[in-house]
C-alpha cells in the first residue's frame, strides 16, 4: 500500500474541505434519488425539527471516503470498514472539514477516528474506519 | 396502473425487498462525481468507483420499492468493503428491514444490505439507521 503520510498512532488524515450549497444539495438529490423535501424544499424544511433545508447524510459522508482515498488509495474499497454516526446535520453555507486521525496499527489494520466539522467545530459525522495494510 | 410504493416506516421488521439489481453506468458514476467533487479517484485503481457511490446507486434502486418517508434522515451507517468495485459492473442489492422500533414519535429503522457480483460474492454490506417522525396514522 502506498501512503502519503506516516501510518502512525495519532498521524492525520488528508482534510477534505468543502462548502456545502442548495445547489449542491439539489445536484446530489437527483443522482441519488433521494428526493426528500427536507433536503430540496426550504418551506417544507422549516416546519420539521431542523428548522431549515439539510444536506445529505450521504453527500457529507462522501467527503470522509474522499479523505480516506487520499490516505490509503485502494486499500480502502479492497478491504475498508466504516462506521459512523450523524450527529448533526450540514447545511447550505457551511463549510465542512472531513478527516480523522490513525489511532492504532495493529495486526495488519490501520484503525482510524474519523469525523466531519462544520466551521464551528461542531461534530456533524463521527465514527472508525478500519483499513487493511497488508 | 402504478403502484405507489410503500412508505419505509410502513414496513416491519423482517421485509425483504426483492433483490435489485444495478449496473455501475459511466454516466451515473460521473454524475454522481461532480456531485461530490470527488476527484481523488485514479487513487483508487483505474475504474474503481468510491464504495459511498455504490451505496448511494443501490439506495437510489430500493427507492423503487419503498419511498423515504418526508423528514427521514440518516442517524448512521456501517459498510464494509470486500473487494473493489469497477465502472460497469452487474451487481444486486440484496435489502431488508433488521430493526424498526418508535421511539419517543420517531421511527427507528436499520436497513441491512448486501450486495453481490454476478457470480454471488458479497462485495460490499452495510447497514443504515434512518430515523423519520411518526405520524398519524391514516
Amino acid at each position: 500500500m502506498r501512503q502519503d503520510f506516516p501510518l502512525t498512532p495519532e498521524a492525520g488524515l488528508p482534510p477534505v474541505e468543502r462548502q456545502i450549497s442548495q445547489e449542491k444539495i439539489l445536484r446530489y438529490a437527483h443522482v441519488s434519488g433521494d428526493l426528500n423535501p427536507l433536503h430540496i424544499d426550504p418551506e417544507f424544511a422549516s416546519r420539521t425539527p431542523f428548522g431549515g433545508v439539510v444536506a445529505h447524510g450521504l453527500l457529507t459522508l462522501a467527503y470522509l471516503s474522499e479523505s480516506l482515498t487520499q490516505a490509503f488509495g485502494k486499500a480502502w474499497p479492497a478491504g475498508g470498514r466504516l462506521r459512523v454516526r450523524f450527529r448533526a446535520p450540514a447545511r447550505p453555507g457551511d463549510i465542512v472539514t472531513a478527516g480523522g486521525r490513525i489511532t492504532a496499527v495493529e495486526g495488519g489494520v490501520v484503525r482510524c477516528a474519523v469525523e466531519v466539522r462544520n466551521q464551528r467545530g461542531e461534530v456533524l459525522i463521527s465514527g472508525e474506519a478500519e483499513i487493511p495494510i497488508s | 396502473m402504478t403502484r405507489e410504493a410503500p412508505s419505509l416506516d410502513r414496513l416491519p421488521k423482517g421485509h425483504r425487498f426483492d433483490p435489485v439489481p444495478f449496473r455501475l453506468e459511466d454516466e451515473w458514476v460521473d454524475a454522481y462525481l461532480a456531485a461530490v467533487e470527488d476527484q481523488t479517484t485514479p487513487k483508487l485503481g483505474e475504474g474503481v468507483v468510491p464504495p459511498l457511490a455504490t451505496i448511494a446507486m443501490a439506495v437510489r434502486a430500493l427507492l423503487h420499492q419503498a419511498r423515504l418517508p418526508a423528514g427521514a434522515v440518516h442517524l448512521g451507517q456501517e459498510l464494509r468493503c470486500r473487494r473493489p468495485l469497477c465502472r460497469g459492473e452487474e451487481l444486486v442489492a440484496e435489502m431488508a428491514i433488521s430493526s424498526h422500533t418508535v421511539r419517543q414519535g420517531w421511527h427507528f429503522i436499520q436497513v441491512a444490505m448486501v450486495i453481490k457480483d454476478r457470480q454471488g460474492e458479497e462485495v460490499l454490506t452495510g447497514e443504515a439507521i434512518l430515523i423519520s417522525p411518526q405520524r398519524e396514522e391514516a
